[in-house]
């Protein structure tokens, strides 16, 4: 057995070698990849920073005297204010904007997020600030001041200022694990492709496998191979980063105003690194091991980083910390342990856990890998893209595109939001997401104009699409508002509606309304719906851009808002065959929901009226959608096919 | 040296693209596996050198079981396909020792170059295989399969896309492994090869054996493989 892994490791380093310019591009990519990560992070702090100065800036806020205190301000223990000015600045603090307090002397400090919801939205900022508050102790506080309990009134909060080398040490601990797993997963995949799929693919698995040898000890032999070349990646990266800082070329002073490469922090992140490259090593593996072609890995390779990628971020969160029951998280538990070694918190004991739990796993991952090695028929084509081009079948490319559309949105466009929120918006959405939208199907070879529905819509069409809006948005409201105790919009996402908040009404509907309404149409029930429906049937391929749609939005409280409201557009276009309907809808949808916002309407005044409007515009929008498709034959979609 | 009885392989679908073939094939003969393309010729020799498991009956080869005994049967065999490819990167002579390595022979770079020298590879032995003529590939994919002198030979459609004279000395060195005693296993849709080269043919059509006799038989009966197997298949 150990010749016959020595054999393989033999062989396919002969293959590796001869590749050297590859293996060169990464060793460079990883002596490079760790500062010129760091100074692109600190960048982004510094657009942070003067994000949140120009924040300030606005004017302060008054809470509006009638009706004086909504009736729904109640218990809260953990929140006393003091009088003063309100700004926006006092409502943020980076990530964490908006927060229960508890007053400290003369300062009032934040203690946990606010959660801001979309009716909160209608009600005006401060009160959004002050929600759930208890009323008596706000009262109690303001009088105990000196001030006059009567409105208008003013409050003022102060920012919880962190110590800097706190703040370094977690932006260490979030930024570092993350840019190493990334570049550890691109080195996995890249081996992991070239030792299995290209084997397939080429057709010299064939004349591997044929060979004498055992099959156990070629996976193993390969796995040691993808492993090394992971490893030596990861090493080269941390040893990088540190000769960085001993030699003084990396000056970062965002991030860290000490050292972090100390000799003990260097070696444990080695260590970190050695282990994190098995697991991503033995992932990797099982990606190559189901794709039959380069393109097929590269399909797969997607979902395959986001969901590797995902228990980094979890790892990252401050209060998560290894233990019994984060221990088994695969990822995380790297994170984690690393994390806790270079705070000095890892015991013996759960430091050998943890190893032990890492080694298993990735055994049982490279042990998944060999299934399907063994199961997967290595001749089988069915993912190949070359073969299904001639089949019309775009299916998967939609997943593809969705993730690759997704990272980019996610990424630039919150740099770009950052630098400013509505220019921000307007430039991220008009342009990376129409894109996606074009050059996806573009690229995969799929008819650009039945894949986006790029049809003229006939009047009654527009009619259906004005009708769609108001039912989705007053349906929309309904769900807001029946699922507000239970899940409600994060930080992050009422930071960005805050940001628009002082925004000119013309242009708050331009950015807010219009732009999504065109692009995200056109991303996500033009190109995802149109390529998901040349494989899928119609009720899978709306139900899955509809789950897309919602996962764009990034928070569990939007996601099945949106998902719903996407099965909705979606049907539009289905049942019309034009993306048109679908983008008037959409548009009208976020119209009403920034225009009620700034008239001040409150979601919670309506009452019984939105039940009404809800029921009236279900009703208008049913009848005009059994009369959408008569007399128009052949526009329609037939059941898993093109237009 | 082998021996097939009701070899099944069932796709999902249900394809059943190998319906319980049986065939002998005995030491120092070619035996052909003729059919049309799709017939089953490929899985079959995929089954019988571990590529594939099958799903029903037994085959053995050198007496080992396909199943049972996958790495025996394949230090038995070579195989050679018209899909089996070449690492582009390594040279002639690299691959040739690194399949020997593989194999497990103590002494592969020796080895390799008796191959080189017999199959006239030397001018281009340290060329990359990725920048070799169609010709010279093929040259190096059969020492490469012969590379641990085995005793069976399975060549599926070894042919196809090869020039005449490219393939008049592919065919002359199945010719010479025949004559020094090796089992070879021929598939081929040629019918020109089957009466050079064959000893013995079994016709598969749509996965089943419909006929099997010597090659003298059939010419005899029916004037020539072609008419042979237009015949049977036609019958069907």
């Amino acid at each position: 057995m150990l010749r016959a892994v020595l054999a393989v490791v033999r062989h396919e380093l002969r293959l590796q070698t001869r590749q050297a310019q590859s293996l060169l591009l990464f060793l460079t990519l990883a002596v490079g990849a760790g500062p010129l990560g760091l100074v692109a992070m600190d960048r982004w702090m510094a657009v942070t920073e003067q994000s949140a100065e120009r924040s300030a800036k606005t004017a302060p806020i008054q809470l509006s005297a009638d009706p004086p205190i909504p009736s729904w301000l109640v218990e809260d223990d953990n929140l006393e204010i003091v009088p003063g000015p309100v700004t926006s600045d006092d409502l943020l603090e980076g990530g964490e904007s908006y927060g229960h307090a508890r007053i400290e002397g003369d300062e009032v400090v934040l203690t946990r997020p606010f959660a801001v919801t979309r009716s909160n939205m209608l009600e005006g900022r401060l009160v959004r600030a002050v929600r759930r508050s208890n009323v008596d102790r706000v009262k109690a506080a303001v009088v105990a001041s000196g001030e006059p309990w009567e409105p208008p009134l003013a409050l003022r909060w102060r920012r919880e200022t962190r110590d800097e080398d706190a703040r370094a040490g977690e932006m260490a601990g979030r930024s570092l694990p993350a840019m190493l797993f990334f570049l550890l997963l691109s080195m996995a995949m890249y081996a992991a492709v070239d030792v299995i799929t290209k084997e397939k693919e080429k057709g010299t698995a064939e004349t591997l496998l044929v060979v004498a040898i055992d099959r156990r000890a070629l996976l193993l032999g390969k796995a040691l191979v993808v492993f090394g070349l992971t490893a030596l990646v990861g090493a080269t990266w941390v040893l990088g980063l540190a000769a960085s800082e001993g030699l003084g070329v990396l000056r970062v002073p965002n991030l860290f105003e000490g050292a972090v490469f100390t000799a003990a922090n260097t070696g444990v992140l080695l260590m970190g690194a050695v282990l994190a490259s098995l697991q991503v090593s033995a992932a990797a593996l099982v990606v190559a091991a189901l794709a039959p072609s380069f393109r097929a890995a590269s399909i797969l390779s997607m979902p395959f980083v986001i969901a590797l990628m995902a228990p980094v971020g979890f790892a990252s969160v401050p209060t998560v910390e290894l233990g019994p029951s984060t221990l088994w998280l695969p990822v995380s538990n790297v994170v984690l342990a690393v994390r806790s070694l270079m705070a000095g918190e890892l015991t013996a004991g759960l430091g050998a856990a943890t190893l032990g739990v890492v080694v298993a796993q990735t055994a049982a991952t490279l042990g998944l890998a060999g299934w399907i090695l063994s199961e997967v028929d290595p001749f089988d084509k069915g993912l190949d893209a070359e073969a299904r081009r001639g089949t019309g079948d775009f299916g998967h490319d939609a997943f593809v595109l969705f993730a690759v559309a997704m990272l980019g949105f996610w990424f630039f466009g919150t740099v770009m939001q950052k630098a400013d929120p509505v220019l921000g918006l307007i430039g991220s959405l008009g342009t990376l997401l129409p894109l996606a939208a074009l050059l996806g199907p573009v690229y995969v070879g799929a008819p650009l104009r039945e894949t986006l529905s790029l049809r003229a819509p006939s009047g009654r069409d527009l009619a259906l699409g004005a009708a769609m809006g108001l039912t989705v948005h007053g349906v929309g409201l309904l769900v807001a508002a029946v699922m507000q105790p239970f899940l409600q919009t994060p930080d992050a996402v009422a930071q960005g509606i805050l940001d628009l908040a002082d925004t000119p009404l013309p242009l708050l509907l331009f950015a807010g309304a219009v732009m999504p309404g065109v692009c995200e149409e056109l991303l996500f029930r033009g190109a995802l719906l149109g390529l998901l429906r040349s494989r899928y049937s119609i009720v899978v391929s709306v139900a899955v851009s509809s789950v897309m749609f919602g996962f764009m939005h990034l928070d569990l409280a939007r996601i099945v808002v949106t998902a719903a409201m996407g099965v909705a557009f979606g049907a539009l276009v289905v049942r019309t065959g034009s993306i048109v309907p679908g983008m008037i809808a959409h548009t009208l949808n976020n119209a009403l929901f920034f225009g009620l916002a700034s008239a001040g309407v409150a979601s919670d005044g309506l009452g019984i009226g939105l039940v009404v409007w809800a029921l009236c515009a279900t009703i208008a929008t049913g009848g005009l959608v059994s009369l959408a498709g008569r007399g128009r034959p052949g526009i329609r979609m037939e059941e898993g096919g093109r237009p | 040296m082998i021996e097939v009885d009701g070899l099944t392989k069932v796709f999902p679908g249900p394809v059943t693209a190998v319906d319980g073939v049986s065939f002998r094939a005995d030491r120092g003969e070619v035996f052909g596996l003729l059919g049309a393309n799709g017939a089953g010729k490929t899985t079959t020799l995929r089954m019988l050198v571990t590529l594939l498991a099958p799903d029903g009956g037994t085959a053995r080869v050198n007496g080992h079981d396909v199943v049972r005994e996958p790495e025996a049967v394949r230090r038995s065999i070579g195989f050679l396909s018209v899909t089996t490819g070449l690492y582009e990167r390594l040279t002639a002579r690299e691959l040739l020792v690194s399949f020997g390595q593989l194999q497990g022979l103590p002494d592969a770079r020796a080895r390799a170059e008796r191959l080189i020298e017999r199959f006239g590879i030397g001018p281009f032995a340290d060329q990359r295989c990725g920048r070799l003529s169609t010709g010279m590939k093929q040259k190096v994919s059969i020492a490469r399969s012969l590379v641990h002198d085995p005793p069976v030979l399975v060549l599926d459609e070894p042919t196809v896309g090869l020039d005449v004279l490219v393939a008049q000395t592919f065919l002359q060195a199945v010719e010479e492994a025949r004559d020094e005693g090796r089992c070879v296993v021929y598939s081929t849709h040629i019918m020109s090869e089957v009466e050079r080269l064959c000893d013995r043919v079994a016709i598969i059509h749509e996965g089943r054996i419909r006929h099997a006799a010597s090659t003298a038989e059939l010419v005899a009966e029916h004037g020539s493989v072609e008419a042979a197997f237009i015949a049977r298949v036609t019958a069907c």
